[in-house]
């Protein structure tokens, strides 16, 4: 149970490992605040979307789960724009139109369809709280490095020195990048993780929970037709990074 | 396949109603909050400069309001009122856009500038309007922002004017230092610049009643501020010979005060000026012209000599008038036949100033003046004095040409 929390925070980290969610990350991460805000409303959605999917896994037929998935999503990241349009708007406001794409959002889909809809209701809503907290310290390191070294100011208070020998790039989208490719750099070197060997299930960080064909080396192909062969559910891994 | 249709059918449509029914739930406790929250950002700039205020109802204006003031709200706690205002200065690319909170007593309590996108900033300059009534006398305009500022100052005295029309609040006094101010530019138009502010030097006279000796910088009058009797006069000569008095109440006691106006005549000395014009007026003529310098009663604006011409046909007058154009007073001598249209017209020095032309389209002086000669009165039209280009410069020949018809006008009434 623990360990099944603890691999979204590394070892599975959405956006470091399996860089999933980088449209938000980039976008978002231009201050801390935002950062939160947005951690915290894609977990929000995470928890329901996964308790609510993995508890239906049973009812909703395989091919209309796609469809299912995105309107029991949709439903959830539309409860959390209007709790926070009339709560926080300020927030609301910094968040704009990312606050909507949540429901685009590959972590939420990928986990629906990687684990939600095939563990138990319990296991589901660990998995989505690790994944959660994942994102979000994702995206709080990323913008606390790009916060702190782009504006000189860090939740929005101002640091002394630096506020002077501000780096604007950081700020903006080349910045994010640059940023967003260091993390994972460091990540990867933390981990010790071999990457570039091969694209097919073995590299996969998801393998394990997937369980895709024993380990053997598939080509994207493959994947592609055991995707479409009905009773594949087992088989997808929803994992194109938006 | 066949029998997992309706299944598909019936799940994925019962997931949408369940959907449906609990964000129609959400929505049903949060729409009021967020509507609420939008309202009260909309009035957060009243809280802002009526910070005491327990609630904002928004004022029904009846007749003409200006159109800078764009809403009246008054507090229902009684503590004042809180106008919106919306003013377009030369310099705006947006109507900048402010709310302006003014107490019971008439001070202003508060300003807070909700669009501000003038080409050049202003500063702390709206913080000066704080604790002023409605007379605004602690308030000059902004040096640098000239525009921008007179736009400001004339939205702040539109809301005072909308607040006291209304009964909200009481009309502030000015002081006697304004009235004067404001009677410089009433009483001496013509020598107010393009920016509106009258332009007038000192003088030194030795009568002791004489508290402030002033004389336009285009010649064009004189401006006197007199302790007569213990009151304060004001007294303004014009260089053609007019002279009119006020006191501070702004009334006309000319009649009451015709030592007084004897007096004034004599410290205008205005022959070393008209002998200048004179000998300037004499190029826009043919050789062999005869000038006379005339006085006229009353004040024409931008003309500060007029001449009868004798010994050339269809001249009768020759006025040499001096409006400011871009920057500096210009210098037109206007020449009109008995009929009172214009026979001539002449431009000492540059019409254009430099810098002025806002593209490279220069003028063709000779054809642009040929536009003018034979308007009168009646048929003058701004078109004809318009300048691509050069605004100030056409603005200032058109208040000119007004000038020169009133007095004309005057001198063939006598």
């Amino acid at each position: 149970m623990w360990n099944n929390f603890l691999k979204g925070i590394i070892r599975e980290n959405p956006v470091l490992i399996l860089l999933l969610g980088t449209c938000p990350t980039l976008a978002v991460t231009t201050s801390v605040a935002n950062a939160f805000g947005m951690g915290a409303a894609a977990t929000a959605v995470l928890l329901g979307s996964n308790i609510v999917i993995s508890a239906l896994r049973g009812v909703i037929p395989d091919k209309v789960r796609i469809p299912s998935y995105i309107v029991i999503i949709a439903g959830f990241v539309t409860v959390v724009e209007m709790v926070m349009h009339a709560f926080v708007p300020d927030l609301y406001e910094a968040l704009g139109v990312f606050l909507s794409l949540i429901v685009v959002n590959c972590i939420i889909l990928g986990r629906a369809e990687v684990y939600a809809s095939k563990n138990r209701i319990l296991d589901s809503a660990v998995d989505a709280l690790g994944m959660g907290v994942g994102f979000t310290l994702a995206l709080f390191a990323m913008a606390s490095i790009r916060e702190i070294f782009g504006f000189g100011s860090w939740m929005g208070f101002e640091i002394p020195v630096l506020s002077d020998f501000t780096i604007p790039i950081l700020v903006n989208s080349p910045g994010g990048f640059f940023v967003f490719g260091i993390l994972i750099a460091i990540v990867n070197a933390v981990t010790k993780r071999k990457t570039g060997r091969d694209f097919g299930c073995t590299g996969c960080p998801s393998a394990a929970v997937c369980g895709a064909n024993d380990g053997s080396l598939q080509s994207a192909a493959e994947k592609d037709n055991c995707a479409g062969s009905g009773k594949g559910l087992d088989d997808t891994a929803e994992e194109g990074g938006k | 396949m066949k029998r997992e249709a309706p299944k598909c059918i019936v799940v994925l449509t019962s997931i949408c109603l369940v959907v449906a029914a609990l964000l129609a739930g959400v929505n049903h406790i949060t729409a009021p909050i967020i509507e609420k929250s939008a309202v009260s950002g909309e009035q957060a700039s009243l809280y802002t400069v009526l910070p005491n205020a327990a609630g904002f109802e928004e004022e029904t204006l009846e007749g003409d309001v200006p159109e800078t003031v764009t809403g009246v709200f008054r507090d229902t706690g009684g503590s004042g009122y809180a106008v919106t205002l919306s003013a377009v200065s030369s310099y705006s690319a947006t109507p900048m856009a402010f709310t302006l909170g003014v107490g019971t007593d008439g001070k202003i309590t508060g300003i807070e500038m909700t669009n501000y996108a003038e080409s050049k900033d202003f500063g702390n300059y709206p913080d000066t309007y704080i604790g002023q009534d409605s007379a605004l006398s602690g308030v000059d305009v902004h040096a640098g922002v000239t525009y921008s500022s007179k736009a400001f100052r004339g939205a702040v005295e539109d809301a005072f004017a909308v607040l006291v029309k209304l009964g909200g609040v009481a009309q502030g006094n000015k002081t006697d230092e304004q009235i004067i101010e404001e009677l410089k530019g009433e009483l001496l138009p013509g020598a107010l610049n393009q920016a509106g502010a009258p332009k007038l030097k000192d003088m030194t006279l030795s009568d002791p009643t004489v508290q402030q000796a002033l004389q336009a910088e285009n010649d064009i009058g004189y401006f006197y501020v007199v302790e007569e009797d213990g009151e304060t006069l004001i007294v303004v000569v014009s260089a053609t010979g007019g002279a009119v008095c006020m006191d501070l109440e702004k009334t006309d006691v000319t009649e009451q005060h015709a030592a007084l106006i004897q007096r004034a005549l004599e410290w205008s000395d205005a022959s070393a000026v008209h002998e200048k014009n004179k000998a300037t007026a004499a190029r826009a003529l043919p050789e062999g012209a005869q000038l006379t310098p005339v006085s006229a009663s009353g004040q024409f604006g931008t003309v500060s000599s007029i001449f009868a011409v004798s010994g050339v046909e269809n001249a009768a007058y020759a006025m040499v008038c001096s409006p400011y154009g871009y920057r500096t007073p210009m210098k037109l001598i206007f020449v009109l036949d008995s009929t009172g249209a214009v026979s001539g017209l002449r431009v000492s020095g540059e019409l254009i100033q430099d810098s002025e032309y806002y593209s490279n389209y220069t003028l063709d002086e000779s054809a642009y003046i040929a536009g003018i000669i034979g308007l009168t009165r009646e048929t003058a039209d701004q078109d004809a004095t318009l300048i691509s280009g050069a605004t100030m410069t056409a603005g200032g020949v058109w208040a000119a040409m007004q000038d020169v018809f009133a007095a004309f006008d005057s001198l063939t009434a006598k």
